[in-house]
């Protein structure tokens, strides 16, 4: 077996539930955790000028799945322009969105922007220090700052409004 | 604010906890990964063979195009037509693909001619009419494209295909032909009515498949009967050399020439000469006799017109002001033409007495 061969192994049978919780809280949807994760795993394992290293392995799948958020992100929200323009005017919701829609944190979340959510979610819950996610998102550690600042607000503000905070 | 930072971490954990367990499994991942290189690694490897086509092609553009801007004289072309091969669904005037290259060797009755993968030139074989020839021939064919089928038989000055072949001395074309050299011995009744000077030509017609599969042929041999002594001196000669180039011009679609010089010399004092010997590397057939024929007028392809010999070679490509012709000495067959822009740096007279044929 090979070195990448090894390390994926490894990493999917160790870390694979830590990667996608982490893509749960970025994403908010089962299918698209399960999707980020694998899709990051597959770049990390074929990019060609760099080996995925056992040590190094994880952070690098980490920072590739949330480098893929932010952009798939900015696709969404260009579909999501859209979206009301597309939708039958009798359309209703699913109601496993309605069910997801219950969830107070995670609609809290998705009401942050996909840097507000990666630098909340690299911070609050894998505790990552500001100067790490400053590198990774390739920002200022000021603007983290602020994007951490901003997002635990109006996280607050969407807990205290649903009553749950 | 109605939520702390440790709240917040403990009620992340608490979604985090929602997303159930990967389903996909490391050997599922690591298959994804093994098509992807594979995958680049082919792409690679095409792009890489693009970009060694593509240098293939611009180096030699580049080389003549530096080459044909400092002189547009033609060197003397060997009595085959490469370019003669055709390709089922062609378009007027998108180039046809080159046809497959095969080699020839070629013994008759004995004689051997110096080798035409040597000289360049197509070999030139005296002949008795209605004497029963044993021709020799040693075919080379390329492992690509695979040749499909063969025919060697014998053409009267018109190449087309295998249809002016009378008669066909072989085919070979049941089974798909193996690379390499194959040996085929040919039996030839000369037509007991060929008079002195007249010639024939064996010529080979081919097949090959692949993508670009098509068909083309050649002349592999001249046979000419020989003219006797007395016609090949004074001016007999003079009056069957005029004949022989104003009909070669006259194929070539040419005007009637302002001038032509001729002069009796031998292959070899010809080949000296950089605008005669260009392409042909003379070997033991250099101190056979030749008429060297200069020529000056417009000569221009007829499009359409038969081109039975060499000059259609050259024509087919090209006009020229300059027509240089060699002649065998024997049988008067033309052994190769040259065209040009300017003139020829041949001086005839250090090769012998100069005769004019323009009158």
């Amino acid at each position: 077996m090979g070195s990448w061969q090894q390390t994926l192994a490894d990493l999917v049978g160790t870390r694979g539930p830590a990667l996608k919780r982490h893509a749960f809280l970025l994403c908010g949807d089962d299918a698209q955790a399960e999707d980020l994760v694998q899709e990051a795993l597959l770049r990390a394992c074929t990019r060609p000028l760099r080996a995925l290293r056992p040590g190094g392995a994880e952070a690098y799948v980490r920072v590739i799945m949330v480098n893929l958020f932010i952009d798939g992100a900015r696709r969404r929200t260009r579909l999501s322009r859209l979206e009301p323009l597309l939708r039958p005017a009798d359309a209703t919701l699913d109601p496993a969105e309605l069910v997801t829609d219950r969830d107070a944190m995670l609609t809290a979340l998705r009401s942050l922007s996909p840097r507000q959510r990666a630098c909340v979610v690299l911070h609050y819950y894998e505790d990552l220090p500001v100067a790490r996610i400053a590198t990774m998102l390739g920002v200022a550690e000021g603007t983290v700052k602020r994007y951490l600042s901003e997002g635990l607000s109006h996280v607050a503000v969407r807990l205290s409004s649903t009553g749950t905070g | 604010m109605s939520i702390d930072e440790r709240e917040l971490r403990s009620r992340l954990a608490e979604t985090a906890a929602q997303a159930g367990p990967p389903r996909f499994t490391a050997g599922s991942l690591a298959a994804q990964v093994r098509r992807i290189r594979t995958r680049r690694r082919r792409a690679g490897i095409a792009t890489a063979a693009c970009a060694v086509a593509v240098l293939a092609v611009a180096i030699p553009v580049a080389w003549h195009g530096s080459r044909s801007s400092g002189n547009e004289s033609v060197p003397p072309a060997p009595r085959q037509r490469p370019g003669s091969g055709s390709h089922p669904g062609g378009v007027e005037g998108v180039p046809a693909p080159q046809p497959s290259r095969l080699s020839y060797s070629v013994t008759a009755d004995g004689q051997v001619q110096a080798d035409g993968r040597v000289t360049g030139t197509t070999p030139l074989f005296t002949i008795t009419p209605g004497k029963r020839m044993t021709i020799t021939v040693e075919v080379t064919l390329p492992r690509r494209p695979a040749t499909t089928a063969l025919w060697l038989g014998i053409v009267d000055g018109t190449l087309s295909a295998r249809a002016n072949m009378d008669p066909v001395l072989a085919y070979s074309g049941r089974a798909a032909l193996r690379p390499g050299t194959h040996r085929f011995v040919l039996y030839w009744l000369v037509p007991a009515g060929l008079k002195p000077g007249s010639s024939r030509q064996l010529a080979s017609a081919w097949a090959w498949s692949g993508p670009h599969a098509g068909q083309a042929e050649t002349q592999i041999a001249d046979f000419a009967v020989p003219l006797p002594p007395a016609a090949l001196t004074g001016s007999a000669v003079a009056h069957r050399l005029r004949a022989a180039v104003l009909h070669d011009v006259a194929n070539c679609g040419g005007t009637k020439p302002a001038w032509i010089r001729a002069v009796r010399t031998t292959f070899g004092k010809a080949s000296a000469y950089p605008d005669v010997s260009q392409g042909v590397s003379v070997t033991d057939s250099g101190a056979d006799p030749v008429f060297l024929v200069l020529m000056k007028g417009y000569f221009i392809l007829h499009e359409g017109g038969p081109l039975p010999n060499a000059f259609a070679a050259v024509c087919a490509h090209m006009a020229g002001h300059y027509l240089l012709a060699l002649f065998d000495g024997r049988t008067l067959v033309n052994l190769g033409t040259g065209l040009g822009s300017r003139p020829f740096r041949v001086p005839l007279q250090s090769l012998g007495p100069v005769q004019n044929l323009a009158g």
